[in-house]
């Protein structure tokens, strides 16, 4: 009998120097359905007259200039996981639902056949364009300690922040054990400034992050229902978990509907990545969660949203570790190569 | 577990691979594509969990299988409704609570219900305590009512949505909100669901807003017994200011679009409505029922052919957008998802010790603070009406009526409603002058019916007011005791703390009017209330301590939202004097509204002495005091408690004020048998194992008679001094 699984695709920041290649060393392990793929991405890219993934990941060097311009990372992001959700070995993982973070619900929607691979590569790189172009800062700050337990203290300077700059800052994403927040460029400068520092890292700005998910995305936003009508948006073949914690099913979806969220509220509002992971577990009660490429950086924040609803007993980075150490992992992110390896049904040792 | 399907399921699917569907119904532009979908999916995962709950309690994971199978087009229902609209749910609603779901993004219907049925603690409204459909934020209080016992409420709830409006007041559901309610066809027999319709259709029929959608799943049976053909039409279709509509439940697009029409119609003329759903009861009653004792083979049969699934599955497929086996595909697909949820819920912790189950019995304390006294010039303004008694020592009946005047000023959501009360004052002029100081929407004349008075009551105080009601005799709560014990007592307990129904029932009560009424005038039993968990029952027995209670009974509901009974003894309200006529000596000075309010559960003492200790309350405690004179007179030195707070009782407070008496007379107004006295005796000897010596003087156990001969049967002062003369001539 196959393992079920739930897909969680990751959003902006995850291809970074370490990642670099790791696209393109990964396709090796695959069918030409992938290769087809990545060319059929590449294409649109060159018909855009902007690098190609293949370009952008055989670079000799990480060049932050050229990696982390908002439309080749995003390109990046999204043909990394796309290609890593195409490696998943279905003959022995049934894919049960499909979410994402952030960026990574245009991801989840390609994973899900909601866009043709045209559709899904001119849009994540237009998205990424008009956000860019949209104002603001974004920057993390902790909402637990270093076991994971929730801390009331930090939460409460995040709440001190939000309410000294109304409609300047906004929680941008809830992202398990950290608060990504966003907003004017002053209101993101003064809140890091006066929340005190944790663990030498926080509060920490992501560079070239505008204030996604808030309010400053709303012209971004109406430029996009503009120009992507609903009529390219299809039902998804995979259930979809969203940014507010909404299903849509597969096999008849609302096309309007799934429209109006990816390219309004989904840009405009809070995305809350914890709540997306909490109901997907329970509504879809996976045998494991499949984090996909790049990298794996994900495996934090899903946890810690497991810790936060003690998730199959789950309580803290202690309890999650453990589970982590059996032979098959809760959560198998496929930037680590054996637990890559356990998803794909290659060996370890070939990528 | 996850990979049994249950036989009913086996055998749909084939039917579905086999295409043997009815032919689809005619559905018309109403439901697009997705819309037909989004309901067919609550339907199906409805029934699924009704077939897991019977293999889960098989596996001895679930503990009730009454399900929703038949009903599964209530699905529309919510449809038509919006999140904000309260309902309150009969058990077979579990297509209507997924499809509502739908409304919130980020909730998780199925997980919770399968906690739910796995009674495990992390069930998110009830936490284990029962297998409900309830949520917060999805507005649907949970119920556990069987017998329609939610239907008062509904009706109260549609009430004081309006009355939010009237006042400006700030409640917990929006003011173009409407209530839902939905019961069965036995149900809609039940005196309790009629008295509740009924009180619909009398306030609507005087154009008061009753914003109420009533929706009676009629499947033609009560467990066993048939409904007959047409009775609810007839019954339900002819009432004053009740629209009636109707429509088969079977069919997705009709329900959706009479729904939607009932809907519109109870939100724009904020008139009640009621909803006939034809609907069919799949695989009996409930999982330990065997309809084909009582029901013909062909019946049944005919029932299964108008499942609602099977016709939502033929207009999908009429709609070309599923093949049979791709739709017998995605069924199966939701069976196993629904076995893997199972598979989780199952393992959840359950409540274990004493401590966890109860603590929801009552509800948190709320943090906000009480609204400030009103100030002197508004006082004055207040009480000018009754100026020449000012300053004056009063009785009981004008204290607690100032001192509803005073919190009514302070407490702008304080509420009262019962019969008589308006104009003419309640029959006792408790509440005189109320409604011309605050006005006749926060004094209500209601109609003549104790289930309606206190699920007005409980409606209004979900809706966010103080409530509270006033019954006019306390034989009359006997009749509509389940309203309290079955449904104010129980909300907090069964939504762990999360909705409360904040309430102050006024009674006047107990026995010794002067020869007038008979028994259901002097009714002198309040045990029904005695072993309701979580309720206070207050009684005081003189003026002063009426103003202080009913302080302390207002405050216990607006801090701690807490169900406070205040029994007041009707024989007392206007009585003056104590020894004898003239001395006034059972008047009481006015306690200033800012005089400290008695810890809950203090008894009152009189007297210090330590020979004899006499605790009594109301009627009891005046009669004592008037032997203790007389035993005083003789030298003798006691002490009497008046114990003001009857349930729960606080022994250790009640032994702290007998101090060093050893001698205690238990002087009890109520019947010898059940009344308080047996629970004081036990409690004082528990507590102190052969320190007391404990005597009781109780009311016969005898119902009370008309006239003079009442007395016969009720204990006096003579007797009270001659049973304190027995025990203190033990001593000697």
């Amino acid at each position: 009998m196959k393992k079920t699984a739930l897909v969680v695709c990751p959003g902006r920041g995850t291809y970074n120097k370490p990642e670099l290649g790791s696209i393109s060393s990964k396709i090796g392990e695959d069918s030409a359905k992938i290769r087809d793929i990545m060319q059929q991405i590449d294409d649109v890219r060159a018909e855009l007259g902007v690098p190609t993934v293949a370009e952008l990941d055989q670079m000799d060097l990480y060049k932050s200039r050229i990696h982390q311009a908002p439309d080749n990372a995003a390109a990046l992001i999204y043909a990394a996981g796309y290609t890593d959700f195409l490696a998943i070995n279905r003959d022995e993982y049934e894919v049960v639902a499909i979410t994402g973070n952030s960026m990574g619900w245009y991801t989840a929607m390609a994973c899900a056949g909601c866009w043709s691979v045209d559709t899904s590569t001119r849009l994540v790189t237009n998205m990424a364009q008009l956000t860019a172009g949209g104002e603001g800062a974004q920057f993390i700050y902790p909402l637990v300690d270093a076991n994971w337990q929730p801390s009331a203290e930090y939460r409460s300077r995040i709440a001190e922040q939000l309410a000294a700059h109304p409609g300047e800052l906004m929680m941008s994403i809830n992202y398990g054990g950290y608060a990504v927040l966003a907003g004017s460029t002053a209101a993101c400068e003064a809140a890091m400034a006066a929340l005190p520092p944790v663990d030498e890292r926080f509060p920490l700005l992501l560079p070239g992050h505008a204030a996604f998910h808030t309010s400053l995305m709303s012209e971004a936003s109406e430029s996009a229902l503009e120009r992507w009508p609903a009529v390219l948006f299809k039902a998804p073949s995979t259930p979809l978990i969203d940014g507010r914690g909404h299903c849509w099913p597969s096999h008849i979806t609302s096309a309007e509907a799934l429209h109006d969220y990816t390219l309004g509220h989904q840009v405009t509002q809070t995305y809350d990545f914890t709540r997306a992971i909490q109901v997907a577990v329970k509504e879809y009660a996976p045998d494991h969660i499949i984090l996909l490429g790049p990298g794996s950086g994900l495996g934090g924040a899903v946890a810690q949203a497991l810790i936060q609803c003690n998730w199959q007993g789950l309580d803290s980075k202690e309890s999650f570790s453990k589970r982590q150490q059996q032979p098959q992992p809760y959560v198998l992110s496929m930037g680590l190569p054996e637990q890559r390896a356990l998803v794909t049904g290659h060996d370890a040792e070939k990528i | 577990m996850a990979a049994s399907i249950h036989p009913w399921l086996t055998e749909f699917v084939q039917r579905l691979q086999q295409q043997n569907l009815p032919q689809a119904q005619a559905a018309g532009g109403l439901l697009t594509d997705s819309e037909l979908f989004e309901l067919f999916e609550s339907q199906l995962a409805s029934r699924l969990l009704d077939l897991q709950s019977r293999l889960m309690q098989a596996a001895g994971q679930s503990f009730y299988t009454i399900g929703s199978s038949g009903h599964e087009g209530n699905a529309a229902v919510a449809k038509a409704l919006r999140v904000t609209d309260p309902a309150f749910l009969h058990y077979r609603s579990g297509a209507f609570f997924i499809q509502r779901a739908k409304q919130l993004p980020g909730t998780t219907p199925l997980y919770d219900m399968l906690l739910s049925f796995a009674a495990s603690s992390d069930d998110p409204i009830s936490g284990g305590r029962h297998k409900v459909l309830g949520s917060l934020a999805l507005s649907v209080p949970p119920q556990t009512s069987t017998i329609a016992s939610h239907v008062p409420k509904a009706m109260g709830t549609a009430f004081a949505i309006g009355l939010s409006q009237r006042l400006e007041h700030q409640g917990r559901w929006p003011r173009d909100a409407i209530a839902m309610c939905s019961f069965g066809d036995a149900s809609a027999n039940h005196s309790t669901a009629l008295g509740a319709i009924n009180s619909a259709s009398w306030a609507a029929y005087q154009q008061i807003p009753m914003p109420l959608l009533l929706v009676c799943e009629d499947n033609g049976l009560g467990i066993s017994t048939h409904t007959p053909n047409g009775w609810i039409q007839q019954q339900l279709s002819q009432r004053p200011a009740l629209k009636y509509f109707r429509a088969d439940g079977s069919n997705l697009a009709e329900t959706y679009l009479v729904a939607r029409e009932a809907a519109d119609y109870v939100r724009h003329k904020r008139k009640p409505a009621v909803l006939h759903l034809r609907t069919v009861r799949l695989f009996g009653h409930a999982g330990a029922d065997a309809e084909s004792a009582y029901r013909s083979k062909q019946e049944i049969a005919r029932d299964a052919e108008r499942d609602p699934l099977l016709h939502s599955c033929a207009a999908l497929i009429s709609r070309s957008l599923f093949d049979h086996q791709q739709l017998a595909d995605y069924v199966v697909r939701q069976q196993q998802r629904i076995a893997r949820i199972a598979g989780q819920a199952s393992q959840q912790p359950k409540l274990e010790s004493p401590a966890a189950i109860m603590k929801a019995i009552v509800p948190p304390p709320r943090q906000t603070p009480l609204p400030a006294l009103p100030g002197a010039e508004q006082r004055r303004s207040l009480f000018n009406w009754d100026k020449h008694n000012l300053g004056k020592r009063q009785h009981l009946a004008k204290l607690i009526n100032w001192a509803l005047h005073d919190l009514m000023a302070q407490f702008g959501n304080l509420v009262l409603c019962g019969e008589d009360i308006a104009k003419k004052g309640g029959v006792y002029h408790v509440t005189q002058h109320l409604m011309e100081a605050f006005g006749p929407n926060r004094v209500l004349n209601t109609v003549l019916d104790e289930q309606s008075i206190l699920g007005l009551a409980i409606g209004m105080a979900q809706q966010g007011f103080i409530a509270m009601p006033e019954i006019q005799f306390l034989a009359y709560v006997h009749n509509a005791e389940d309203q309290i014990r079955g449904e104010a007592a129980t909300l907090s307990f069964f939504s762990n703390g999360q909705y409360s129904n904040p309430m102050v029932i006024r009674i006047a009560g107990l026995a010794y009017q002067k020869g007038f009424g008979g028994h259901f005038h002097n009714d002198n039993s309040f045990a029904v209330f005695r072993d309701i968990p979580g309720i206070i029952l207050l009684c005081p027995s003189n003026g002063h301590d009426g103003a202080l209670l009913m302080r302390q009974a207002t405050m216990l509901a607006a801090r701690e939202q807490r169900v406070v009974v205040m029994l007041e003894p009707i024989a007392l309200y206007m009585t003056r004097d104590l020894h004898q006529e003239g001395d006034g000596g059972w008047l009481c000075d006015y306690p200033d509204p800012d005089q400290p309010i008695p810890e809950l559960g203090e008894p009152a003492v009189f007297g210090d002495g330590e020979e004899l200790a006499i605790i009594s309350y109301g009627n009891g405690y005046y009669l004592s005091r008037q032997a203790e004179a007389k035993l005083a007179a003789d030298g003798h030195k006691l002490r009497v408690l008046d114990l003001r707070c009857l349930v729960p009782l606080h022994t250790d407070k009640i032994i702290a004020a007998l101090d060093n008496c050893k001698k205690i007379l238990i002087v009890d107004e109520c019947r010898r048998r059940g009344s308080l006295s047996e629970e004081l005796f036990t409690a004082l000897h528990e507590a102190r194992p052969d320190h007391y010596e404990i005597s009781r003087l109780n009311a016969e156990d005898s119902f009370i008679p008309l006239g003079k001969a009442a007395y016969a049967v009720l204990p006096s002062a003579d007797q009270i001094q001659a049973q304190a003369r027995k025990l203190l001539g033990a001593t000697s």
